[in-house]
């Protein structure tokens, strides 16, 4: 099955290994992820302050494209799929901005269903065919499951299983053989809109998920956006851990569905990570 | 308003007609509707860790017409964006979207000469969205050099480039700009939305 995709920026730089794993995992479940054509930056949560209806064109214009080619476009990066989910929804309850934007871009809107990678996985493909996949299981490792904010508000727009309790990444780690706990931070802010400003309050917010992750004895955090894997990664080192100094690998969800796969650490882009991942891939042998 | 401190409020600097201002501005609708619950600041993770962040008190003072202090305060800019003031809010001001709002007019309020922005927030946009009209995507490099020439804090300095460094000896930042085919046409989608 092909799908339209959206990769945004960070998965072609900062989050490669994000890029690498999706591709790799979506093939051995029988999906490709086509990019679609000359795609553009989102404006991510820097252009709103700036230029409203900019913010508004940015997304639009992927929109467009998207909608020329297909009914559906699936998107990995949460504030990405924050930004496009947003922008539908305000050109299909907004007649003048639509005019407006419809007048710039010469786009004849439509609306088209846009998805979060993680939701195309645990809907289309489905927890049983991914148990099918699975030729290592994951000898119970302990994991806590993070979604942060724009992938599941506001809720109104964006259709997550869970505004307050999601547990996609979980039931899939069940699947693959691991244990996921509990996780009170699942949907907490870790700062990342303010890791390049205001980093203080940046690190105090990733402080508290860090936290609650070691008291559990999480043996990793999976993620489902960039933004929020660089904030933790680039933080983590300032974090007071265990007396060990132990830190937590912190693995996009299709990496530690890749290792369960039997894939190569090196295609799914473990080498990448900044936090060495050594101690998950070790564990699951 | 700073420190989290209760600002007194001079009535003769009052700007009564400054909450109809920002209702007119896309995000601002509805900021009239707020009838001072407090959620959206008990549920604000920076107000946790910051206690001169407080959006009750933003939306009081907008409601007030406090425009020149809330304007050019530095808490408009720390909004993280997370999105659970509008998740909770149950008259649906979307605080996150009001602070959108209220950063548009200090921008346009700044431009005029009448009040300055403070805190790195507002380059740190600027350069963001030059980057996307410069090659219609964000070239990670070249946005973090200017930026952290622009800061010109050295301890800051120091610490991205350590982690620049890392990244880009991981393959993860590269040193070449990625420009989008039809960037003429994004360029003339910049002008357009002036």
């Amino acid at each position: 099955m092909e799908v339209s995709y959206y990769p945004g920026c960070s998965l072609e730089s900062t989050a490669k290994e994000y890029q690498l794993s999706a591709e790799v995992v979506c093939k051995q479940l029988g999906i490709e992820l086509v990019k679609i054509e000359d795609w553009n930056c989102c404006g991510a949560l820097e252009v709103s302050s700036l230029n409203p209806t900019l913010s508004t064109a940015l997304p639009a214009r992927n929109l467009k494209i998207a909608s020329e080619r297909s009914n559906k476009l699936v998107v990995a990066c949460n504030a990405c799929l924050n930004n496009l989910l947003t922008v539908q929804h305000k050109l299909s309850s907004n007649e003048e901005l639509k005019q407006k934007i419809s007048r710039i871009l010469n786009y004849k809107f439509r609306e088209i269903k846009i998805e979060h990678l993680l939701d195309l996985i645990w809907k289309e493909v489905g927890l049983e065919n991914i148990g099918e996949s699975v030729k290592k299981p994951l000898n119970g490792l302990k994991t806590v499951s993070y979604y942060g904010c724009l992938s599941v508000r506001p809720s109104k727009i964006i259709k997550s299983d869970d505004p307050d309790n999601p547990t996609l990444i979980d039931e899939i780690v069940s699947v693959l053989g691991g244990e996921p706990l509990e996780f009170t931070s699942k949907t907490k802010c870790c700062g990342g809109g303010l890791l390049m400003t205001y980093r203080n309050i940046a690190l105090k917010l990733t402080e508290q998920i860090l936290t609650e992750a070691n008291q559990r004895e999480a043996q990793c955090i999976l993620v489902t956006c960039p933004l929020c894997h660089m904030t933790l990664e680039t933080l983590t080192s300032k974090v007071k851990t265990g007396p060990d100094g132990h830190k937590i690998p912190i693995l996009y969800f299709t990496q530690l569905m890749g290792l369960s796969f039997g894939i190569e650490p090196k295609k799914l882009g473990l080498h990448k990570n900044l936090v060495s991942p050594d101690a998950v891939i070790n564990s699951i042998g | 308003m700073v420190n989290g401190e209760v600002p007194t409020i001079d009535f003769e600097e009052l700007d009564p007609s400054f909450k109809y201002e920002v209702s007119k501005e896309i995000g601002g609708q509805n900021i009239k509707l707020c009838f001072n619950c407090g959620i959206c600041t008990v549920s604000c993770p920076v107000r946790r860790v910051d206690d001169t962040y407080n959006p009750r008190r933003i939306i009081r003072m907008v409601l007030y017409g406090m425009k020149k202090e809330v304007l050019s305060s530095e808490t408009i800019w720390k909004c993280a964006h997370c999105l659970t003031c509008l998740e909770r809010c149950p008259q649906d001001v979307k605080f996150a979207e009001v602070i959108e709002a209220l950063r548009i007019l200090a921008v346009r309020e700044a431009e005029k000469g009448n009040i300055k922005i403070k805190g790195p927030q507002f380059r740190f946009d600027s350069i963001f969205k030059d980057s996307i009209e410069s090659y219609g995507r964000v070239f990670e490099a070249g946005l973090l050099s200017k930026y952290m020439l622009n800061r010109r804090d050295l301890g800051f300095i120091m610490s991205f480039f350590s982690l620049g460094l890392k990244m880009f000896r991981k393959g993860k930042i590269g040193l070449a700009p990625h420009k989008i085919k039809a960037l003429d046409d994004l360029q003339r989608v910049f002008k357009d939305s002036e």
